[in-house]
């Protein structure tokens, strides 16, 4: 569990650390609108190029990333492999049944496996260098217009701040219940499938309870401090435009420029 | 059947950029039967000690050998069972353990996994229930209605109904009232008179010095001393070089000492100290 980088912070001083995160939010879903904007080698080529610019200021080590892209691999491969041998049309290579393999099939897996990998990589750089709690803070400022609309951003903000806060929290309290629950003689590795289902009671039911804990703790520490969730709230960490995010729309704004005039149209 | 650490080192996260030193190069010995405190301030790697002693954490490099079996990086993960039934861990706040409907089942689940039968499991739960000071009255109530000093001891129960020949305890009396505390440490100590050998994670220096024949001092990771309790506690400037101090009763007859008095041998337990004390003061008044 703890080998998963997705969603994960990890803390640097790359120029994207000093990207204010509505910034970084706003880049990574430009960047994942405008990808599907490159049709052929060229913008395959610009796209894969500005990515990799991206992570190289992170000036995280390659190879964390490629511990993030590992997990997900086989779903990549998998989905080329399906664009692969059901796509139609160009020269045929190999024909069986209604499998084939096709000038075009084997074009389209190819930007579909590449598309996917930028995708993952550009929001694993956002993930990386920003802290779960900035994200949300970014999302709520974002999000602000909706409340002309009484959508209650800062309540769903807050929400999403304490989910994220107690993940880790969570993940340890399940790591240290299935070690206790080791010592008194659980075996998760061994028996059949129901054996193996009935192995996680012991540890539904403790994880369950202390959530609960978790929770009320916290609500009765929020109340002690004054929280009321109809006032407006300041905050400890303000957001910053900075010239860095000049440089980070600025970059993502150029992408999009080129992409758009090397496409096929 | 003694425990062997040998040369054991622990990374975790290892192979990622996130590893980071849990243990290095801890060796030690302990002899079976022996009541042993690990001392050491937060984060000099007590924890992650103890978690070798059942191979929840397999050692990086070396190897521990404990109850007849040897546990090293390449140990499977399977088949591990008949080590935990010889080692107990009782975890850091350990009622977040507790599950079942009922005190006896919770307490007779260990035993059950580890192939006794029901009958005889649930006999052990309530021998245990009575041996850790509760009322017979509550093995028919859920774990969840109990008091927290209650909850606990019914989690340690639930360990011990194993019956293991190697109990460790990870600061088993935090957060128990002064009584509860003496209660359940005089439990361990009377665990090892019968013949077990028990391993005492502590940051209670005079439970170490009261209870312990043999004590291992932690710090960043490393086993900086493994002696007796009365050497490891003789010098306070070397504790506090490691975030450490002297239990209440050295400190004690260490300033009596710097005031004329003289002892024998450093005092470790009240009664030793009364003892030294009066001693004193008789031999003064003859």
């Amino acid at each position: 569990m703890s080998k998963l980088i997705i969603g994960r912070y990890i803390p640097g001083d790359g120029p994207v650390y000093r990207m204010d995160p509505r910034g970084k939010l706003l880049a990574t879903f430009i960047f994942i609108a405008i990808v599907f904007l490159a049709n052929n080698w060229q913008t395959y080529a610009i796209a894969c190029g500005f990515c990799l610019l991206a992570v190289i200021a992170t000036k995280l080590p390659l190879k964390t990333f490629l511990q993030g892209i590992r997990p997900l691999v086989w779903l990549i491969l998998f989905t080329a492999l399906l664009q692969l041998v059901f796509t139609t049309g160009g020269h045929v290579y190999w024909h069986w049944g209604i499998f084939s393999i096709t000038s075009f099939g084997l074009v389209n897996s190819i930007f579909i496996f590449l598309r996917f990998l930028m995708v993952i990589l550009i929001s694993t750089v956002l993930t990386l260098t920003t802290m779960p709690l900035e994200i949300a803070a970014g999302m709520e400022s974002l999000l602000k217009p909706l409340k002309y609309l009484h959508v209650p951003v800062e309540q769903i903000a807050l929400v999403m701040a304490i989910a994220l806060r107690f993940v880790p929290t969570l993940m340890d309290q399940t790591v240290k219940i299935m070690n206790a629950q080791r010592t008194r003689g659980v075996d998760f590795n061994e028996g059949g499938l129901i054996q193996r289902a009935k192995a996680f009671v012991p540890i539904i039911v403790p994880l369950f309870i202390e959530s609960l804990n978790v929770a009320l703790d916290l609500s009765i520490a929020m109340e002690a401090r004054g929280y009321q969730d109809d006032k407006p709230r300041s905050r400890y960490r303000s957001l910053h435009w900075s010239h860095y995010d000049l440089y980070n729309l600025g970059f993502f704004v150029l992408l999009t420029v080129l992409l758009i005039i090397f496409r096929e149209h | 059947m003694s425990i062997i650490f040998n040369k054991v080192s622990y990374l975790y996260n290892q192979n990622t950029s996130l590893e980071q030193p849990g243990l290095q190069d801890v060796s030690f010995k302990l002899k079976t039967g022996s009541f042993t405190a690990v001392i050491g301030h937060t984060g000099s790697g007590k924890s992650t000690l103890l978690q070798h002693f059942n191979a929840l954490l397999k050692p990086t490099s070396g190897s521990v050998e404990i109850a007849g079996f040897k546990i090293d990086a390449a140990t499977s993960n399977k088949g591990l069972k008949p080590l935990r039934q010889q080692v107990g861990i009782v975890f850091q706040f350990p009622e977040s353990q507790l599950f079942e409907e009922t005190v006896e089942k919770d307490i007779a689940f260990g035993p059950q996994n580890f192939g006794l039968s029901e009958e005889e499991a649930h006999k052990r739960a309530r021998l245990w229930l009575r041996r850790v000071g509760l009322s017979q009255d509550l093995a028919t109530r859920s774990p969840f209605d109990l008091s927290g000093g209650q909850m606990r001891r019914v989690a340690i129960a639930g360990i011990m109904a194993s019956e293991p020949a190697v109990l460790c305890l990870d600061e088993p009396a935090a957060g128990l009232d002064p009584q509860g505390h003496q209660q359940i440490m005089q439990l361990f100590k009377k665990y090892q008179a019968a013949g077990h050998t028990v391993v005492l994670i502590t940051h209670d220096m005079d439970d170490a010095a009261r209870y312990a024949d043999d004590v291992l001092v932690m710090d960043h990771g490393q086993l900086v001393k493994h002696a007796s309790p009365a050497e490891v506690f003789a010098d306070p400037d070397w504790l506090h070089r490691h975030h450490l101090e002297q239990p209440a009763t050295v400190a004690f007859s260490q300033a009596l000492a710097r005031a004329g008095m003289q002892f024998e041998h450093l005092p470790l337990t009240r009664s030793e100290l009364v003892q030294a004390i009066c001693q004193q003061v008789k031999g003064a008044g003859q």
